[in-house]
């Protein structure tokens, strides 16, 4: 099974499940989580189920396409529920058995594992899924998001989709892996890794970036006093992205980096408070 | 009597909390039961990552009827001036259902009330139970709680089944939107089948076949069982901590099936501590060793599931550990491009603690420190120098990619790319040892240098703490500095490591003062001398040896690493009569001279003109100097004879002299003379806390 049948599969199981299947957010993101999906669709009672693939960039991460299992970018399967249903580890487990990983042939484990991202004031409680020994998926229920206890709890499930391929094609290195019949991932990805790795590491120029970072901040901050909420959260993903770049490159010391994430927390719970308003109003 | 059954079904428990929450819930059940009057025989609790059980066998079906005194208003409330009952008394009597005359009078504490004695009949356990049962979910404490539905109740994990069976009687019980039933599921292998049960025997034996194995022990007898049986003909075998690891293990299964893996030629390359964290912590697997205790190329892994398609588990998990190897070999090949030292300017952007500064700031301190060891250490001018040049690069491996990953191999890794690099071995050594302890089981390291880094490190990390303000009376440890302290404890009392606190703790002052650091002023030397002493007098107590140490708590700390060996020449010679002649003259000096300091030297002129306070002042100044010669040689129980034989002369000094005279000048020469001699017992240990 390559990488574009296996993500097909995964997207019908839970379509079938009921979830509204989505396009990737077209921003940078480090994480699904942080896509508009998740991040504000967590918020407030109303019920939510969806599942979208979201290329995720982590500059730090990156190992100029050299490294076997490290990568700039890499792709998360992502699923959230609210309110969760009960029996949703079988569920999960029954998403494995469509791509032919029987529990009575492999070692599936729930290993003891608390998300958080302080960037979002965002917490949950849950495991890292073990197959045979390989993390191949994130399991959460969120409990906080924009530093509020959350009145209905989501459910978070995010496959590492190259972790579950590798896996599934018994490949130890990334590149290897077949996308579609005849292309494999390093066809597709490895020069546009080095080159993101060379720019991020290496060449990414720090003033602009951080003038980048102000600029964008302003900006999201005159849409949340403007109650444009869409608007307000793009910019802070930009500015999330930005700061991922100064970090890379590492020019952030200690306190400024506690700055830095301190500022987009508040266009966070800004954002957040802004979502919640008008899910009161409606 | 029949058994009472629970079990919670939960989605999977964090190892860590199992074996807690299954004992307390077993306790809470066993008090709730005992509260209620239900008589009951042995209960036990058993658990999986998965549920949490317990059987109580012979479980009353009803409980005795029984008499209960209960207590009213006080008596001087109960009745008017004419002896009638008041409006409290009659009311008291109606909620208890008795009748005015029924009462009684009971005294407490300088009061009389009146009681009440009420009948109570005799009550199904089942409705007993029931009452409780709702509460237990509750009670049961986690270090961690989250919600998952709408009523909101929190548990370490959603529960997703209920049982509480007394007999074949299902007793009712919801939560958290779940109803009680006599359904479970056994261990998850293929579709999720409903198991249904009539009673505990069934319970037990159903959940046996669907390859659930309740009992924790059990568990870890089949590992151990199955492990011994693969690796019998193996030329290689298990590291002398396998059995912590499988502690570890043993709550992430519900049936384990061990095996065999191969490691990746990858392995071969690797430095030992690197394939054990990938394998331990990353893995919950276990490495081999050879003869001569080198990795080997194989290792054990514990699957949570039955023997089937063991061969596609094994080739999977060999794959994980061929990534996570590749992944470790790509770390250490980008950190060896450059030597260790590089590392260290990068270490102003890791924060050391809050409000403390950065590592690269930690480690400047370190090296002034080290430079300064010749003032509270006896360590020759070539250690000093192997100290300095360990303290420089001491936490440079905290920047690299490979300690970044792997938090738990900090110390390790700096040793193994000093080796690399061709750094002297000392040096390596030392890097490595500085965090050892590592736990209260853990050895302390086994070089000076190792045990002076470690020491200045954990030191220089209590002064900054303290000197927050952070006051570490509470019962959390937020910043380790208990674990630090426990440490330095340790390294000093068990290698007899000399060494001077008090000199080296203003040494790491004025350097905190020179990185630029502001610490509270005002007493926080004295703050952190008496920490220390307080780790010292837990290190006893946690030993059961208060009463050993207890004689030497008045020691100067400089003197700490001297009292294991001074506990040890007092224990010898402990059930002596002389000891106990001493304890007493010693505590006799101490009374009479309360408040008043010890005095070191006897001024010449003194007054003394009595004999036995002539011979008591000669004897002392023998004994003075025979003492600090046997106390520097380190030959404490030499010293404690010297003072055994000063007994005499001070019991016939107290049966003539009056010391407490109206001649104001033989008074204080007589004062003076005991306080000499408080001195002089003092330096060797306080006699009169002997028992």
């Amino acid at each position: 099974m390559n990488f574009e049948q296996m993500v097909a599969k995964l997207e019908q199981f839970w379509e079938d499940e009921g979830c509204t299947r989505l396009f990737p957010y077209d921003q940078e993101v480090g994480a699904g989580t942080l896509s508009p999906h998740t991040f504000l669709r967590v918020l407030g009672r109303k019920p939510w189920r969806a599942v979208y693939v979201q290329p995720s960039r982590r500059p730090a991460d990156g190992r100029y396409g050299e490294n076997p299992n490290r990568l700039y970018m890499h792709h998360q399967l992502q699923v959230v529920i609210k309110p969760p249903p009960s029996d949703i580890q079988d569920t999960y487990l029954r998403s494995l058995y469509v791509l032919g990983l029987k529990p009575s042939e492999h070692d599936i484990r729930f290993v003891e594992d608390n998300w958080e991202t302080p960037v979002l004031g965002a917490a949950g409680v849950g495991w890292e899924v073990w197959l045979d020994g390989m993390e191949v998926t994130q399991f959460t229920y969120f409990q906080s998001a924009g530093g509020k206890e959350l009145p209905v709890v989501t459910v978070e499930i995010t496959y590492g989709l190259e972790r579950l391929a590798m896996f599934i094609q018994s490949k130890n290195n990334v590149y290897e892996l077949e996308w579609h019949e005849g292309v494999s991932y390093g066809n597709l990805r490895q020069q546009a890794e080095k080159e993101n790795s060379m720019y991020s590491f290496d060449s990414a120029d720090v003033e602009s970036l951080t003038t980048l970072f102000d600029l964008f901040e302003k900006e999201s901050k005159r849409m949340i006093e403007m109650k444009l909420i869409t608007p307000a959260y793009e910019y802070l993903l930009h500015c999330s992205h930005t700061f991922n770049l100064l970090d890379a490159r590492g020019t952030v010391g200690v306190s400024q980096r506690m700055a830095y994430l301190g500022r987009v927390r508040r266009l966070a719970y800004g954002c957040a408070n802004l979502y919640l308003e008008n899910e009161e109003h409606e | 009597m029949s058994d009472l059954l629970l079990e919670i079904l939960v989605e999977e428990l964090p190892a860590r909390f199992v074996d807690s929450a299954s004992s307390q819930l077993c306790q809470l059940v066993v008090n709730h039961l005992d509260e209620l009057y239900i008589s009951h025989g042995d209960a036990r609790g058993l658990a999986t990552p998965r549920r949490l059980v317990v059987l109580v066998q012979s479980v009353a079906e009803a409980t005795e009827p029984r008499t209960a005194d209960v207590k009213g208003p006080p008596r001087l409330a109960s009745y008017d001036s004419d002896g009638h009952p008041t409006a409290a008394l009659a009311g008291f009597c109606r909620t208890q259902e008795v009748d005015v005359s029924e009462v009684h009078d009971v005294e407490m504490q300088g009061r009389t009330y009146v009681f009440a004695t009420k009948t109570i009949p005799g009550q199904q356990s089942s409705r007993l139970i029931e009452s409780f049962l709702p509460r237990l979910l509750r009670e049961i404490s986690f270090p961690k709680t989250m919600r998952w539905e709408e009523s909101g109740l929190q548990f370490a994990r959603p529960i997703r089944a209920l049982t509480a069976l007394l007999g074949e009687t299902q007793l009712s019980w919801e939560a958290a939107g779940v109803v009680g039933s006599n359904t479970t599921f056994g261990l998850r292998v293929g579709k999720p089948r409903p198991i249904s049960f009539v009673n505990a025997d069934e319970y037990f034996r159903k959940l046996r076949e669907a390859f659930v194995i309740l009992d924790r022990a059990e568990r870890k007898r089949s590992i151990e069982k199955q492990a011994s049986r693969l690796l019998s003909p193996s030329p290689f075998h298990l590291g002398s901590d396998a059995d912590t690891l499988f502690d570890d293990v043993v709550n992430l299964v519900e049936y384990p099936t061990v095996f065999l893996g191969e490691l990746p030629a990858t392995a071969t390359g690797l430095p030992a501590v690197v394939v054990r964290s990938v394998l331990e912590e990353q893995m919950h697997s276990f490495p081999l060793y050879d003869g001569d205790n080198a990795i080997a190329p194989q290792f054990l892994s514990v699957r949570n599931g039955l023997g089937d398609f063991i061969e596609k588990v094994r080739h999977g998990s060999e794959n994980v550990a061929n990534a996570r190897l590749m992944d470790a070999s790509f770390f250490i090949k980008e950190d060896t491009r450059h030597p260790l030292a590089s590392f260290v300017p990068k270490l102003d952007s890791l924060m050391f603690m809050d409000r403390l500064g950065n590592m690269a700031q930690k480690t400047s301190r370190l090296e002034t420190m080290a430079r300064h060891a010749g003032e509270y250490s006896k360590l020759s001018p070539h250690d000093v120098d192997v100290l300095a040049a360990a303290a420089r690069v001491a936490k440079a491996d905290l920047a690299t990619s490979m300690v970044k990953e792997y938090t738990s191999l900090q110390g390790e890794m700096g040793r193994v790319y000093l080796e690399k690099e061709g750094a002297p071995a000392d040096v390596a050594a030392a890097v490595r040892e500085q965090y050892l302890p590592r736990s209260a089981t853990d050895a302390v390291a086994s070089t000076r240098c190792g045990r002076l880094l470690g020491i200045l490190d954990r030191v220089d990390t209590i002064v900054g703490i303290l000197g927050t303000g952070f006051n570490p009376s509470g019962s959390e440890d937020p910043y380790g500095i208990r674990r630090a302290g426990n440490a330095i404890v340790r390294t000093i009392l068990e290698q007899a490591e000399s060494i001077d606190l008090e000199r080296l703790t203003s040494v790491d002052m004025r350097a905190y003062e020179e990185s630029g650091i502001q610490l509270e002023s005002g007493n926080l030397q004295t703050n952190v001398l008496e920490y220390l002493a307080g780790r010292v007098v837990q290190y006893y107590k946690e030993r059961q040896s208060s009463r050993d140490y207890a004689p030497f708590d008045a020691l100067p700390l400089d003197q700490l690493a001297t009292v294991p060996a001074r506990i040890n020449a007092l224990r010898e010679r402990s059930g002596d009569a002389g000891l106990s002649a001493l304890a007493d003259s010693h505590r006799r000096i101490q009374n009479i001279t309360k408040g008043i300091e010890d005095t070191t030297v006897l001024p010449a002129d003194l007054p003394l003109t009595e004999p036995e306070e002539r011979t008591l002042r000669d004897n002392a100044e023998v004994c003075a100097s025979n003492v600090s010669r046997f106390l520097s040689l380190g030959q404490y129980g030499e010293a404690i004879r010297s003072c055994e034989a000063l007994t005499p002369s001070i019991s016939q000094f107290f049966d003539k002299i009056l010391v407490m005279t109206h001649d104001d000048s033989l008074r204080s020469a007589r004062l003076l003379l005991l306080c000499y001699l408080k001195h002089i017992l003092g330096s060797v240990c306080d006699f009169s806390r002997l028992v």
